[in-house]
């Protein structure tokens, strides 16, 4: 199994409605399993707040892999690892 | 400029710091910054700016102070409502440092005004509320070539990335569109404060060249969990800002021309 870490920041993290969680998956998940995989945790709002109407990820929202940003256009693709941490950051803005 | 009695004793503390000294409290009072934007990560940068000893200081704010402000703006006090910021906050700096100067800058930062704000500085620093004047100012240190530091705040998080042009990525690396503005952005005053302290300590390296900026680095500050993380940012080959000031990578490894066996 694959024990997978996932952080929300900022506004995501208080649309998702909660900061961080786990997540159990079968050896040689990629991405796309882990979307699924939050999809089922959070329902069909998971989607709406998360997806472009083309089906990929906003553009706004910058997705990190243990602390580095993804620049692969084929994030969906992307094998996962036992103890990885993918965190979802919406911009921020506040000079406050 | 050389050091004055008062001085010497107003900055002992600091100049004790290994590899600090004369020359480098000479450099911070030789140096000019611009502080864009005087709400709370404005009010910590200025006071610290003041505080360390930056000779000329520029504060740019076209707001007056609002009694909503005063849970995170530290500079301003009550009896500050409906004052210009810079000249509330201009107010406070010469009193705390007679020895530096503050140039209040009472206008909105636009196209036609930017250039001529922050020409002449050494360090800009980003303190705005909106991406539209964050890109505008971004635009313009890079073409400049004036080192800046980023910085952001929500609610207790916070980033910052120090932006040294021609060097290392610009914030339009990291954010290629104007992300969607947001109208009040939720936020705690001591959050503010430690991602401001952060941001005036990278403006303080960038004039004494001491320690290493976050170049290509951007600090992610989550109060709530209280975790400091540093994420890699990257170059973007087609950033619509900076990519023109850098050589085209070309691949080294050109196609084979061997043959693949049998």
């Amino acid at each position: 199994m694959l024990e997978i870490s996932v952080k929300f920041f900022a506004s995501l993290a208080e649309k998702i409605g909660e900061r961080e969680t786990t997540i159990l998956m079968e050896e040689g998940s990629n991405f796309q399993d882990l979307l699924e995989k939050l999809q089922q945790r959070y329902g069909e709002r998971f989607a709406q707040i998360m997806l472009q109407s083309d089906g990929n990820i906003k553009e706004i929202y910058k997705i990190l892999l243990n602390e580095k940003n993804i620049y692969d256009q084929n994030i969906f693709n992307i094998k996962l690892n036992n103890k990885d941490i993918i965190a979802f950051l919406p911009p921020i803005g506040g000079g406050c | 400029m050389v050091l004055n009695d008062k001085e010497k004793e107003r900055y002992t503390r600091q100049m004790i710091i290994n590899n600090w000294g004369e020359s480098t409290q000479e450099k911070l009072k030789d140096a000019t910054i611009a502080i864009i934007g005087i709400g709370g990560l404005g009010s910590v940068n200025s006071f610290y700016a003041s505080a360390v000893g930056i000779g000329h200081i520029k504060l740019v704010d076209h707001d007056v102070v609002d009694l909503s402000n005063l849970n995170r703006q530290i500079i301003h006090f009550t009896p500050d409502i409906t004052k210009k910021k810079v000249k509330s906050a201009a107010e406070k700096l010469s009193s705390l440092n007679p020895e530096i100067e503050v140039e209040p800058f009472a206008v909105e930062l636009t196209e036609e005004n930017i250039q001529d704000i922050i020409k002449d500085c050494d360090v800009v620093l980003d303190c705005l509320d909106n991406f539209h004047t964050r890109f505008l100012l971004n635009k313009t240190c890079i073409d400049l070539e004036i080192p800046y530091v980023h910085a952001a705040c929500y609610a207790f998080e916070g980033r910052v990335l120090t932006i040294l042009p021609k060097k290392g990525p610009c914030l339009q690396c990291f954010y290629p569109k104007i992300p969607k503005e947001m109208e009040t952005i939720p936020v705690v005053g001591s959050a503010v404060g430690i991602i401001a302290s952060i941001e005036i300590t990278e403006a303080i390296k960038c004039i004494t060249g001491i320690g290493k900026p976050l170049v290509g680095r951007l600090l992610i500050v989550d109060g709530e969990a209280m975790t400091f993380d540093i994420i890699n940012v990257k170059r973007h080959p087609d950033c619509p800002v900076c990519s023109k000031y850098f050589p085209k990578k070309t691949s080294r490894f050109k196609k084979s021309k061997l043959k693949p066996g049998p």
